[in-house]
């Protein structure tokens, strides 16, 4: 966040709102934000999955397109009038939503989408401040996660230009916004009850879906005390903001060594991104009137020449 | 009956081959036979590799290593993008050295699967993946298992795999029933492929090297092909076994599943996620080459100047 930004202008940036049922949601990531959108935009009646088809941008999954506007169609509190603004932010009428999640799990599911799996275009350069570590030549999970949260305790900046890394309580900000609910998302039911509420709010029959993106290890498996603690003090703030319980870890773990054919998932994974982002940013280049104007003038031309197939996808365009 | 398909028009014959006219090599790419690693050889040897087309391309190559397979890449022609009597010169001149190269095909045809259909690589198998599911054993993926169904499937159903020529035999490409080929090697066997980057070196004068692109999950074939499946396979592939004499190699009769791990198979369903946005990003891409699309983005623009940025300022309101 720029220093000298208005607090309450950035969370409106961030919250999305379902005016039909009065939901007004402030989305935390990494704190379950895709299956809450999910719920959010089904019970609004604005999911507009299709759409999916038509976007050159790189989401880990088809279900990760959700975070895309196109797709869940929920306006911004931004985009509401100051009127609207005040109304739902201050109205009886509305729910106002946040999700949290005790932060050492958050900050691990951060780690593993956005550095260990490489799962988004902006995290190259924090994949290389927090790089794999090696134990007898195999990828150490244990050992790489425990690096990221040195990293991140020693120099947290580069990682707080991603929200995913950010402390929750920056973006919740619960000191400006009076929250209705505040869902614990790592505790049994809380996920389902807020869609028993949305359900009741919309008329409609709404289950929340557990979306699987992670490699499906326990945080538990990998996380040692040391760790923990450093993390515990990177993330102070939410500690104190949401009293989340200071769990206890392990003194050691052991490490936790990928396999061969795991960690040729992983660089499999890993260049499939890369790749998709090429894609994406290639296509991401083709807007503009001098694109535009290029593109009339092919077409112009094709006419001329009667060409009538469709374009071939392996062409390479100026 | 042959074991090569009726058809010996040229364009048949050749469809494939490419050609590298400095050092005078054609070259018949066979899928899942080290075709990968021998272009990036003959393009690097030839001189026209252009890596920086790589950032351009817009279809769902999913890994950098494939993107040789691209023309703009590689920058080698076709044969067939040559008159008759041109290709015919080539192929019947003793100048020109004509490579091809084989593969076992059990190996080739669990390579095929693995890529294609368990990791979702993009292909055109009619029906999508509904003729060969996974095989579950508690929520985890069996490759014994999966791999069998897609030998039975691939048998009962030939033609819809054949649509993807990864699938196609090898005796449909390599026509030794009508084309002399100079240097025919067996990838699978010790020495193959460097004898090929040994004519590519003596012939262009650099020092090409044959490079591992390693994009397999690592499974010895061995450990998921019993006796029964290979059999199958066979079967399916006779033709090749009859054109190129492979040995009819031993299974074991009894295989204990292959099951991957919880990780593993999460990784799995990771890769074939991404895979399917991969796709979708890609489509949408490609359908921004058009005269309309291009009219759109000219007004979009007049737009943005008229309401001083407010409108489509990002380049993601501008896609649409």
């Amino acid at each position: 966040m720029a220093p000298d930004a208005d607090p309450l202008r950035v969370v409106a940036g961030l919250a999305l709102v379902a005016p039909r049922i009065k939901v007004m949601y402030l989305p935390t990531p990494k704190a379950a934000c895709t299956t809450i959108k999910s719920v959010l935009a089904a019970a609004e009646g604005s999911h507009r999955p299709e759409m999916a088809e038509r976007l050159a941008v790189m989401h880990v999954s088809q279900a990760q397109t959700i975070h895309h506007p196109r797709v869940h169609g929920l306006p911004r509190l931004d985009d509401l009038s100051k009127r609207e603004q005040h109304e739902v932010l201050h109205s009886p009428d509305w729910l106002r939503v946040a999700s949290v999640r005790d932060p050492i799990s958050r900050a691990y599911s951060a780690w593993e989408n956005r550095i260990f799996l490489r799962a988004h275009r902006r995290t190259t350069k924090l994949a290389e401040l927090a790089h794999d570590v090696l134990t007898d030549g195999k990828v150490d999970l244990t050992a790489s996660f425990a690096n990221f949260a040195k990293v991140l305790g020693d120099d947290a900046d580069p990682f707080m230009a991603d929200h995913h890394f950010q402390p929750q309580s920056l973006l919740v900000r619960p000191d400006l916004v009076n929250y209705s609910l505040l869902v614990r998302v790592d505790q049994a039911g809380e996920i389902d009850s807020f869609a028993r509420i949305v359900s009741e709010r919309s008329g409609k029959q709404i289950v929340a879906s557990r979306l699987n993106e992670g490699l499906g290890v326990k945080v538990e498996r990998v996380c040692d005390a040391h760790t923990a603690n450093r993390l515990m003090a990177t993330y102070e703030m939410d500690y104190e903001t949401f009293g989340f319980t200071r769990r206890s870890w392990p003194a050691i773990v052991e490490p936790y060594l990928l396999g061969d054919m795991e960690s040729r998932l992983v660089t499999h994974y890993r260049s499939l991104f890369a790749r998709s982002i090429s894609v994406s940013r290639e296509s991401q280049r083709r807007v503009g009137a001098r694109y535009g104007f290029g593109q009339m003038r092919r077409g112009f031309w094709r006419l001329l020449r009667r060409e009538h197939d469709p374009y071939d996808p392996r062409e390479v365009q100026p | 009956m042959s074991a090569f398909p009726a058809d010996t028009s040229l364009a048949a014959l050749t469809r494939k081959t490419l050609v590298a006219p400095r050092m005078k090599v054609l070259y018949t790419p066979t899928t899942k036979v080290a075709s990968t690693t021998i272009k990036w050889m003959l393009a690097e040897a030839e001189g026209t590799l252009d890596l920086t087309v790589i950032p351009r391309l817009m279809a769902a190559i999913t890994n950098r290593s494939q993107t040789i397979h691209n023309r703009h890449v590689s920058g080698l022609a076709k044969l067939s993008d040559y008159s008759d009597r041109e290709a015919r010169a080539m192929l019947e001149s003793a100048d020109w050295l004509h490579v091809a190269a084989l593969r076992d095909p059990v190996a080739r045809a669990y390579s095929a699967w693995e890529n294609r259909i368990f990791m979702r690589a993009s292909g055109r198998v009619a029906g999508g993946f509904e003729l060969t599911p996974d095989v579950l054993v508690d929520g985890r993926i069996d490759m014994t298992g999966s791999f069998a169904v897609f030998a039975k499937a691939l048998a009962e159903h030939t033609d819809a795999f054949m649509l993807d020529h990864h699938f196609t035999p090898q005796s449909h490409v390599v026509r030794t029933d009508a084309v002399r080929y100079d240097l025919l090697v067996r990838v699978d066997q010790p020495g193959g492929v460097d004898s090929i980057a040994a004519q590519f070196r003596a012939r262009s004068g650099t020092n090409v090297q044959p490079r591992r692109h390693n994009e397999s999950m690592g499974v010895d074939l061995g450990r998921v092909c019993n006796r029964d499946t290979a059999n199958r396979l066979m079967a399916t592939y006779a033709m090749d076994y009859e054109a190129f004499g492979f040995a009819r190699r031993e299974f074991a009769e009894s295989l204990e599943p292959y099951v991957l791990s919880d990780a593993e198979t999460q990784l799995v369903t990771l890769v074939r996620q991404s895979v399917e946005r991969v796709g979708s990003v890609s489509r949408a891409a490609q359908s921004k080459m058009s005269a309309r699309y291009g009219l759109r983005q000219i007004r979009k623009s007049f737009m943005r100047k008229l309401t001083f940025g407010r409108m489509y300022s990002t380049p993601r309101s501008m896609h649409w």
